[in-house]
């Protein structure tokens, strides 16, 4: 399965909130959407659900537009932060609504025992639940779900440390279970990045970074030590951030690990690669 | 088109409301029926039952809406197109209006057929007003069209009204749901005034009752009304499809 963004572009009023954007993501693998607030991110989630139509481009899958087609959107489960889902049902419901609507690629059975190690009340209708658990109902439905790509938009929200952690647990069963193209758009990066199997960072709208997560990890580095030869280190290369502090320097830049003596080198881990890049004013980075 | 699970998922979301509706309308005409029978021996020809029509009428309006506001987004969530959503969604609105005249046409033929109209007393009573029209098996059935097509109607109307007002942007909402029934009043008050007295008012009332195929007084021509009816409903389909095209998903 081959799932391709062509040229995509949509606009909002005046606000340009997908420009031009091209990708070709493979099946089996999990992505990993960044970007900062605003960036386009849910925006490119929506477009592949079905839920925007782009001004400009198409979305394929298998060669095949996406939008308006009921055989190709219900290959896709989209979990998302907008007031879609019936509110006025309570999770065994909804369970009994998704096995109707999904068939074999939803496992009832494994969503009852999901919402049952979250401690989800399944009587409680979804308008009655805290924030915490509104993100629990939807995870629990959207990791029992088996279509060929499942996306999580901000899935733990107002979740707290051990429900997490038993999300990410969650996510490997649930890929391992049935292997299945999973994009994931979050900001807490840290927690996540090592389910990444490719990074996609998104920058005021355009696609910035496209890379196996373990190339980006190895192409950022920051360099430490006297100024004045943390600086010629630097000179050729592409720069991300400089600190100077009492004669020392700390700069974060792009390319290879330096060997110079006197000078620390440290790589860089994605979320902050992810900052640097997405704080420096220009796109500096060349895929 | 995969329309099966959408259009179940439809029909059961609305099925309770429905059920808990019929169930209240008939049992205020059975208590106030008893009532009136109970209480007094006279006829009460004057006795009005539009009231019961009515709201039917209103019911069905808020499914419309209710079909948008909650049903189409559900859909959505689960991997179906705008258009199979909003199909789906008429459809549904459809069978709900033909579960309600069936009802009201089961209750009224059985009652007319096994009791004459007198079974809870010897006059003209509300429940008989309200079944009125509806004493022979022939005319039941005429009157279950005639409420199935208005109703269908009816309801995709609210349907449509409910898409208009996601489509709009907030400021121009507040602008047209707050300036159309100025506007109407200050056009209905001149009306009135150049026509000269009330009595325009109910011509107009029935002229526009015409225009959307109910009759003008009590007799309306039912050819008409179920061919005005069905068009109508296709017109509101229509246009919900061509609007909902290009129409994001808003939080």
């Amino acid at each position: 399965m081959k799932l391709e963004f062509k040229h995509v572009t949509k606009t909002f009023g005046n606000l340009k909130a997908l420009d031009d954007i091209n990708l070709v993501l493979e099946d089996k693998k999990i992505y990993g959407i960044l970007g900062r607030n605003g960036a386009g991110k849910t925006t490119l989630m929506r477009c592949l659900a079905g839920w925007i139509v782009p001004d400009e481009g198409e979305i394929l899958l298998d060669g095949k537009k996406i939008y308006g087609s009921d055989e190709l959107l219900s290959k896709i489960f989209f979990m998302s932060e907008a007031q879609t889902w019936p509110k006025d049902m309570n999770f065994i419901e909804v369970a009994k609504v998704c096995k109707d609507f999904y068939q074999d690629s939803f496992n009832y059975e494994i969503a009852l025992s999901y919402a049952s190690k979250f401690n989800l009340n399944t009587k409680k209708k979804l308008s009655k639940l805290s924030t915490g658990y509104i993100s629990i109902y939807k995870i629990c439905l959207t990791l029992a779900m088996d279509t060929n790509i499942v996306m999580y938009d901000e899935p733990v929200l107002g979740l707290d440390a051990n429900h997490r952690q038993l999300f990410y647990s969650l996510l490997v069963e649930s890929y391992t279970r049935k292997m299945k193209m999973i994009l994931i758009s979050t900001h807490l990066i840290e927690e996540v990045s090592s389910l990444f199997e490719e990074v996609i960072i998104i920058k005021e709208s355009k696609v910035l970074v496209y890379l196996p997560s373990e190339e980006l990890v190895g192409a950022g580095w920051s360099v430490s030590g006297k100024e004045e030869m943390v600086e010629k280190f630097i000179s050729d290369k592409k720069v991300l951030s400089s600190n100077s502090l009492g004669g020392l320097m700390t700069s974060c830049y792009l390319g290879k690990k330096g060997n110079q003596e006197g000078l620390q080198f440290k790589a860089l881990d994605l979320q902050h690669l992810f900052i640097e890049l997405t704080n420096s004013k220009e796109a500096v980075y060349e895929n | 088109m995969k329309i099966r699970a959408s259009l179940n998922f439809d029909v059961n979301y609305t099925k309770f409301a429905a059920g808990i509706y019929v169930a209240i309308r008939q049992a205020i005409i059975l208590i106030i029926t008893l009532t009136i029978s109970l209480r007094f021996k006279n006829e009460f020809t004057n006795l009005n039952s539009s009231g019961f029509d009515s709201s039917n009428i209103i019911f069905m309006f808020i499914c419309g809406l209710v079909c948008f506001k909650d049903q189409f987004f559900a859909q959505i969530q689960f991997g179906r197109s705008k258009e199979t959503a909003v199909v789906s969604s008429l459809i549904n609105i459809a069978i709900l209006a033909m579960l309600i005249s069936i009802v009201d046409f089961i209750i009224g033929w059985f009652y007319a057929a096994a009791f004459s109209g007198e079974l809870f007393s010897n006059f003209r009573s509300l429940f008989f007003q309200n079944y009125s029209g509806k004493l022979t098996f022939g005319v039941s059935l005429l009157n279950l069209l005639w409420n199935f097509f208005y109703l269908a109607f009816i309801g995709s109307i609210g349907y449509l009204i409910a898409l208009i007002n996601y489509k709009l942007p907030k400021k121009i909402r507040l602008l047209i749901w707050l300036g159309i029934p100025v506007l109407l009043i200050i056009i209905n008050t001149r009306l009135i005034f150049m026509r000269g007295g009330l009595d325009f008012l109910t011509n107009f009332y029935g002229f526009t009752k015409s225009i959307f195929g109910l009759p003008f007084n009590s007799v309306g021509n039912p050819i008409k009304i179920y061919l005005t009816g069905t068009l109508f409903f296709a017109f509101n389909g229509l246009v919900s499809l061509l609007l909902i095209n290009k129409t994001p998903i808003k939080d």
